[in-house]
Order: structure tokens, then sequence, then C-alpha cells
């Protein structure tokens, strides 16, 4: 009996190559991760020993190679406050008309083949864009408007596929039955979709942060200061950024500590991975209530 | 099938044709459902039955592909000349075979309905889902 079921040698063959390709695929996963610990681990070895309440809240001193980088620091968070403010709504409500309103026709698919290309322009050229439209046509100069709306403008193509992504995972069937009751698209949207899609919307909101707080060529056209000795009052003044200050400290500036733009480029990942955290545990803790 | 005529007619279905695009999904549906008549439709899968019940109910209207033609009419009005079709859908109740509910509470699904015909208020809500979650014979496992 136990002979019938013996693997034979084909049986062994497919076993050990399926293992390999299993490897391979492994390996080649594997392989991403590998950069994401490697800058981790330099950016702390050499960064932390610069990291203290000093550096984190003191203005930056004698020609930017001693002090703090409050203001940079101060400066990244308001661009991306003021950045989320003004992409997240229209990523969220772009999102919804394509998955849920848009028709299948010639105009839909144009709409999105320029959302994919939008994706597909390179920073520099966002960069003029902002210079004239925000800076110069709308006349908000250079602020941490302008260079908000022009970050702004650049991940939202990720937003938007990230959020009509999972408003299409929610089952047509739930429209449907929400629908044959007499709910308009809007009530179906809001009272079923939009709570059962929330986890896409905010991994869209996690890129959004991602992307807007590492920005360095369109900022710098339309609103970050190479160096300013005082915080900014509204967000139509100027203002420093993590981003800026780190190509400046690094490339700008002569003797700079070597540990400085280490510590500059640990900050400015920790906000990121701080605020990508946040949306994370959220995210998990909203899926945890998704009923199906 | 007793003095049929004498009866209401509360559906009319004439020569009724349903497709999605270039596909037909079926044509030449003649049917009357009289009221308080039990009307069963069978057939195997695709023939075309969710189809005919999304076209009484008029979701052929978010669906861009689904194209009705021929005549159905509620209560007398072509069901296509209902001017708010929401109300049409609140008076013709479709039950989908899947999902059984929506993603939200037992109280949320039964309220729904209930909130989308107006109803207002949190003791008006809840005397409504304890009386339809009654006569389900549902209250008491809930």
């Amino acid at each position: 009996m136990t002979a019938r079921f013996a693997a034979t040698e084909l049986n062994l063959s497919n076993y050990r190559t399926e293992r390999r390709y299993r490897l391979m695929l492994f390996s080649m996963t594997a392989m991403l991760v590998l950069p994401v610990l490697i800058i981790l681990g330099i950016l702390v070895l050499k960064g932390a020993p610069m990291i203290s309440w000093e550096f984190l809240f003191e203005f930056p001193r004698r020609g930017m190679t001693e002090g703090g980088i409050y203001p940079a620091l101060l400066g990244t968070i308001f661009i991306v406050v003021v950045d989320l403010i003004f992409a997240m709504p229209i990523g969220v409500a772009a999102a919804i008309y394509l998955s849920e309103y848009a028709p299948d026709n010639w105009l839909t698919r144009t709409i999105n083949l320029a959302i994919i290309n939008l994706a597909g322009v390179p920073s520099i050229v966002h960069a003029l864009f902002g210079v004239g439209a925000f800076v110069i046509f709308f006349g908000f100069g250079t602020s941490i408007l302008a260079a908000a709306l022009t970050v702004a403008i650049m991940p939202l193509p990720l937003v938007i596929v990230a959020t009509r992504e999972s408003l299409q995972a929610v089952p047509q069937a739930f429209r449907e039955a929400c629908w044959s009751m007499g709910a308009s698209r809007w009530q179906t949207i809001f009272a079923v979709v939009l709570p059962n899609a929330i986890s896409g919307i905010l991994t869209g909101l996690i890129l959004e942060v991602s992307r807007t707080a590492g920005e360095t060529a369109p900022i710098m056209f339309t609103g970050a200061a190479f160096f300013l000795p005082f915080l900014p009052e509204s967000v139509f003044e100027q203002t420093m950024a993590l981003s800026l200050h780190l190509y400046v400290v690094s490339t700008q500036v002569p003797e700079v500590p070597e540990a400085l733009p280490y510590g500059v480029a640990l900050v400015l990942i920790g906000i990121v991975l701080i605020m990508n955290a946040i949306s994370i545990v959220f995210r998990s803790y909203l899926r945890g209530k998704k009923k199906w | 099938m007793v003095a049929s005529e004498t009866r209401t007619k509360v559906l009319e279905v004439d020569n009724l044709s349903i497709s999605y695009g270039a596909k037909t999904a079926m044509s030449g549906l003649n049917l009357d459902v009289y009221e308080n008549e039990l009307f069963g439709i069978i057939g195997p899968a695709n023939s075309g039955k969710t189809s005919f019940l999304r076209a009484i109910n008029r979701m052929d209207a978010f669906d861009t592909n689904m194209k009705v033609s021929g005549s159905l009419r509620f209560m007398g009005t072509e069901v296509s000349a209902w001017r708010n079709a929401y109300a049409l859908r609140r008076q013709i109740g479709v039950v989908f075979p899947l999902p059984v509910g929506l993603p939200m509470s037992i109280y949320d699904n039964v309220a729904f309905a209930a909130k989308l015909r107006g109803v207002k208020g949190k003791a008006a809500i809840d005397e409504v889902v304890e009386r339809c979650l009654t006569r389900a014979a549902l209250w008491d496992e809930v």
C-alpha cells in the first residue's frame, strides 16, 4: 500500500524545482528590504550621536555648521500639513468619482491616462510648474503655500490609485444591496463604501506624507529658503525645510561636521516613519473592525 | 388563475429585452404579476433572472452597459417614467443572494432602510428596528 504513495523521481524533481523557485523569489523580496535596513543602519550609527534636545529645538549657528535644525524641522511639518489639507480631499474625491461615478468612456480613459502620466513627470518639471502656477500666476510668492501646493500635486496619482483600488475592493454586491433599498449613489458611498475603504485611503495618506516630506527640487524654487534666522508667521512666508537643509549642509556649506548631515537625514526619515507608523496602527485597528 | 382579469395588475411586462453591450441577456419577455400573487422565476445561471429584477428596480441606471428595451409597467406607470427612481426602489425591494447583509451591525442594517425613508430620531428608529426584528422572529436572538 505504501509503495503506491511513494514519491517517484518525477515528484522529487518537481519538489526540488518548487523549492528552488521559492527560494529565488524569496531572495528577490528580501533584497528589497536590504537597502532600507542598510540606510537606516548607517543613519542611526552616524546620525544618532547628533540627536539632542539642542539639535532638534535650536536655530542653526555659524553658517549652519553648529546649532540645531529647528526652523527646518518645523518648516517640513508645516509643508506636510498644508500639503495634506489640499491633497487628501482632492485625491480622495477624484478617486471616488473615478471609482463610483465615472462612466466607462473616452473622457474617463483620458483622465486615467493623465493621472498615470502625472506620476511620471520629473520633480524638477513639477518645480517649474509650481513656480509658474502658484508663485507667479496665483501670486503666492515663494511661500509655504506655494511649496505645499507644488509638492501636493506630485504624489496625487499615488493617492488616487491607492484610494480607487480600495474602493473597488468593496464588493459590488454591497452597493447593489444598498441601491435596491432606494439609497442614492452618495448615500451608498457614505454609508457602505467609504467606511470599508478607509484603509486604502490611509495608504494614500502614508504615500503622500512620505513623498512630500522628502521632496527637495519642487520646494527649492517655490518656498524653501537656504537659511532663515526666524520662523515663518504665516503660510505666505518662506520657510526652511529638512530636505533642502540636508542638501545645503551636505554640498553647499564648508566645514560641516561629518555627523551633521546624517543627523538631519535621520530626523527627516524619523518624521516620515513616525507619521507612517501612526497611520499604520490606525489602519490595522480599522481593518480589525472590517466585517467581511 | 380564477378571474384574474378582475384583480389589479401590479407589474406588466411587454416584450422586454435586456442587453449588456452586444450581449443579449434576455429578450421578448411578456408577463403580468397580480396583487398578492407569489410569482416565481426559475432558470439556469446567466439566463437573465437577476437582470430582470434589476430592470424592474431601475438598477440599470447604475450600469452604463445595461440596456433595457420594451415595456415594464409598475402600478400602471412605465418604470422608466418614474421621476424618482429612489422612491421606486423603496417600493420594490430586491434581496440579492449575497451578501446577506451590509457590512455593519444588525441594528444598523435594519435601521439603514428606515433612515433612507426619512425616519429620524433614535427613539423612532429604535422602534422600527425592534418591530422589524420581532416580526422576523429575531428580536430574542440579538
